[in-house]
């Protein structure tokens, strides 16, 4: 199948608060292909989960979505109601998150939690539904798996309740799973595992996956395509390789740069000096001009726009710097390694 | 489980004992005769009477007695009804107690879980704010103020009808109208406090991480309610379902004499007026039993709904373990 499983075109999201509305994502584009792996990086705060909770028609009630449009193989999904939603929710696109012991009913049995999905969007049996899901909970190496099924997820570790999540999440074999930091929550050999039953299982069903990680040793070992979110953009995208080794916004350069041993090991996201802007406080120029040692007037004063570099059409970057007419940018660019 | 339940019962026992001896010593130390209601008996009567029910006696050997009938579940004879045994006064009034505090509680529960479930629902709407003054209301208002209430209300019913609607007061074995308005009140206090509880706890169900998990599976609204939250949200109210019913048997005793209902409760105010030790003694206890029986229902009820308490120790033993 061509064109992206799911796009998402200028999207922002805005919460009301008593100090004034929260701007928590400022205008993101995002394309996902089928059967890639697009990972989704940034600070703490930039966006990462309300974007793509927006998609999942999961935001609380005092949100809003100020603009944007978002397509799921047709599906206009913000002009959607719960109801057409569901349609696809859950069937055709699977969500798993961060810390599966809360995100689990605790008074549900495991195998009947998976089993949900299937009664509703595949009108199975109970019975027929119990059996798949015990086949699924097998899937995901979940040893014992009709006993496991009958339990409660109490009983489970959490490397275990989050694979039962993952085989809820694909229960109805999605074109698209959405994982928010699905393993931030493990120990690290449990992330290991996990993680590569994740890449297995994409191998052998096609889905596409979305990753929100704060670890760039899981990206470059697990993506195809990064997207790094700054303050509610994204500021640079590409192939995992080219953003790692030719990073254009000086933010990627600054992570980067602050963690030699990138490829290697795992490794969380580094700090940088600086703070991430109010998000309740327009921004008049480029979000990062602040924290940036490149920035020049133009930064403060006008945002910069998306510019496609590389000649593939793959990589761009979000920055003044990459401006043609920028005469300091040469030399940033010249630098480049 | 067996050993839980082991654990409660004799928890229980150990309750009942030491509430049958407070309450042996307590009525004892109050001044009063009973016999005082005789009238004009000569000391030769009395101190027949006295020794029938064994009040000549030593305290210390009248509780030994007292404790050994008890154990054979003998609560003697009532010392103001002379021809009644006070097992046949609980065995004949408490089937009317129960009957209305079971209705009432049943009002409790489904009104306060409904009501709490919908003003969550509607939290911070009108529907939420008439029901934080009803409750304020219901809560704070005596029972007692609300029998007479209903009362007036069902007399400028029937009135207005024309004809006798309701009873005013009253009792008729099995009969509902008569039941109605008594437990509707009886209830009430209860009904505002779960619901309260209800919407609380509902709320934060509604923010939990599982319900979004829920919605995420593409899961109807209805469908999360009933699956997903209800029976989360509805934990706390079981844990109070035993003080509720506690309450709800404490405020039958007024209930029941407002409405003229001939329960157990009543006899209870009753023999307290008139210092009848036999009856306080045999209902005391028998209420002791009755609720620590039900709290300790309440408990496995509990542990049936959620599998946390179920499974502690298995949950104990898995934490950290291998993945
Ligand atoms: N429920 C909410 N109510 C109000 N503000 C929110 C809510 N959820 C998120 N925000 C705001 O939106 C911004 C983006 O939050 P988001 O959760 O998307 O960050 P994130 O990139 O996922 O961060 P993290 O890596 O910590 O998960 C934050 O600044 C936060 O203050
Ligand atoms: S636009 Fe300016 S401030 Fe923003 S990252 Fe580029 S150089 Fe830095
Ligand atoms: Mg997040």
């Amino acid at each position: 199948m061509s064109g992206p499983v799911l796009s998402i075109k200028d999207l922002a999201v805005s919460f009301r608060s008593r100090q004034g509305a929260v701007n928590a994502v400022r205008g993101v584009d995002l394309e996902v292909m089928p059967g890639e792996t697009l990972a989704i990086v940034g600070e703490s705060g930039c966006g990462k989960s309300v974007t793509m909770r927006t998609v999942m028609g999961l935001l609380p009630a005092h949100a809003d979505v100020r603009s944007g449009d978002i397509d799921f193989r047709g599906e206009k999904v913000l002009q959607q109601n719960t109801a057409q939603r569901n349609r696809w929710r859950g069937s055709r696109v699977g969500m798993i998150f961060q810390d599966p012991l809360s995100a689990m009913n605790p008074t549900m049995r495991i195998g009947d939690q998976i089993a949900e999905p299937l009664r509703v969007h595949r009108g199975l049996s109970r019975q027929a539904a119990q059996a798949k899901a015990v086949e699924l909970l097998e899937k995901v190496g979940v040893r014992d798996a009709a006993t496991r099924a009958r339990q409660y997820p109490n009983a489970f570790s959490g490397g275990m309740l989050q694979r039962a999540m993952i085989a809820m999440a694909l229960a109805c074999e999605p074109e698209l799973l959405i994982a928010d930091e699905p393993t931030t929550a493990l120990d690290v050999t449990v992330q290991v595992q996990v993680l590569s039953l994740m890449k297995a299982l994409q191998q052998t069903s096609g889905m596409a996956i979305v990753l929100i990680t704060h670890d760039l040793g899981i990206v470059a070992s697990m993506a195809d395509r990064v997207a790094v979110m700054y303050a509610g953009q994204v500021v640079e995208y590409g192939p995992v390789d080219q953003v790692f080794r030719d990073s254009l916004h000086p933010y990627t350069r600054a992570l980067r740069n602050a963690l030699p041993g990138m490829h290697t090991g795992a490794s969380h996201l580094p700090s940088i000096a600086g703070q991430p802007p109010d998000l309740r406080r327009d921004i008049a120029g480029c979000a990062f001009a602040p924290r940036c040692q490149y920035a020049m007037t133009a930064c403060h004063q006008q945002a910069p726009m998306r510019q496609v570099i590389a000649d593939d059409q793959q990589h761009g970057v979000c920055c003044w710097l990459h401006d043609e007419a920028c005469e300091a940018g040469r030399v940033y660019r010249g630098e480049r390694t | 489980m067996m050993r839980f339940i082991a654990g409660r019962v004799l928890y229980g026992v150990f309750t009942l004992w030491f509430l049958a001896t407070a309450t042996f010593f307590a009525m004892h130390a109050v001044p009063g005769d009973p016999l005082a209601s005789e009238k004009a008996v000569s000391p030769e009567i009395r101190r027949n009477l006295e020794a029938r029910y064994g009040l000549d006696k030593p305290l210390l050997t009248q509780y030994g007695i007292f404790i050994g009938n008890m154990l054979q579940g003998d609560f003697g004879i009532s010392f103001t009804q002379k021809n009644r045994s006070v097992n046949d006064i609980i065995r004949e009034h408490f089937p009317i107690s129960a009957q209305l505090g079971v209705l009432a509680l049943l009002w409790a529960t489904f009104g306060g879980v409904v009501f709490g479930a919908v003003t969550a629902y509607y939290r911070n709407r009108w529907p939420d704010y008439v029901s934080v003054v009803a409750v304020i209301i219901c809560i704070s208002v005596p029972g007692f103020v609300f029998a007479a209430l209903a009362q007036l209300a069902i007399i400028g019913l029937n009135e207005a009808v024309g004809k006798d609607v309701l009873p005013v007061a009253g009792w008729e074995a099995g009969s509902f109208r008569h039941m109605l308005v008594p437990s509707l009140v009886l209830g009430l206090g209860t009904l505002a406090y779960l619901t309260r509880l209800m919407r609380s706890s509902m709320l934060e169900i509604m923010d939990a991480d599982f319900v979004r998990t829920a919605k995420a599976k593409g899961l109807a609204t209805t469908r999360i309610f009933w699956q997903h939250q209800l029976r989360n949200a509805i934990l706390p109210v079981v844990t109070v379902l035993g003080p509720a019913i506690a309450g709800i048997t404490t405020g039958g005793f007024v209930v029941e004499q407002v409405f003229a209902i001939p329960g157990l409760g009543r006899y209870f105010v009753q023999a307290v007026q008139q210092l009848d030790y036999t009856v306080i003694m045999g209902t005391t206890v028998f209420y002791g039993a009755f609720l620590i029986f039900l709290v300790m229902l309440v408990d496995i009820l509990y542990g049936l709904i959620d599998p946390r308490i179920r499974l502690a120790p298995e949950k104990l033993r898995q934490k950290g373990g291998p993945v």
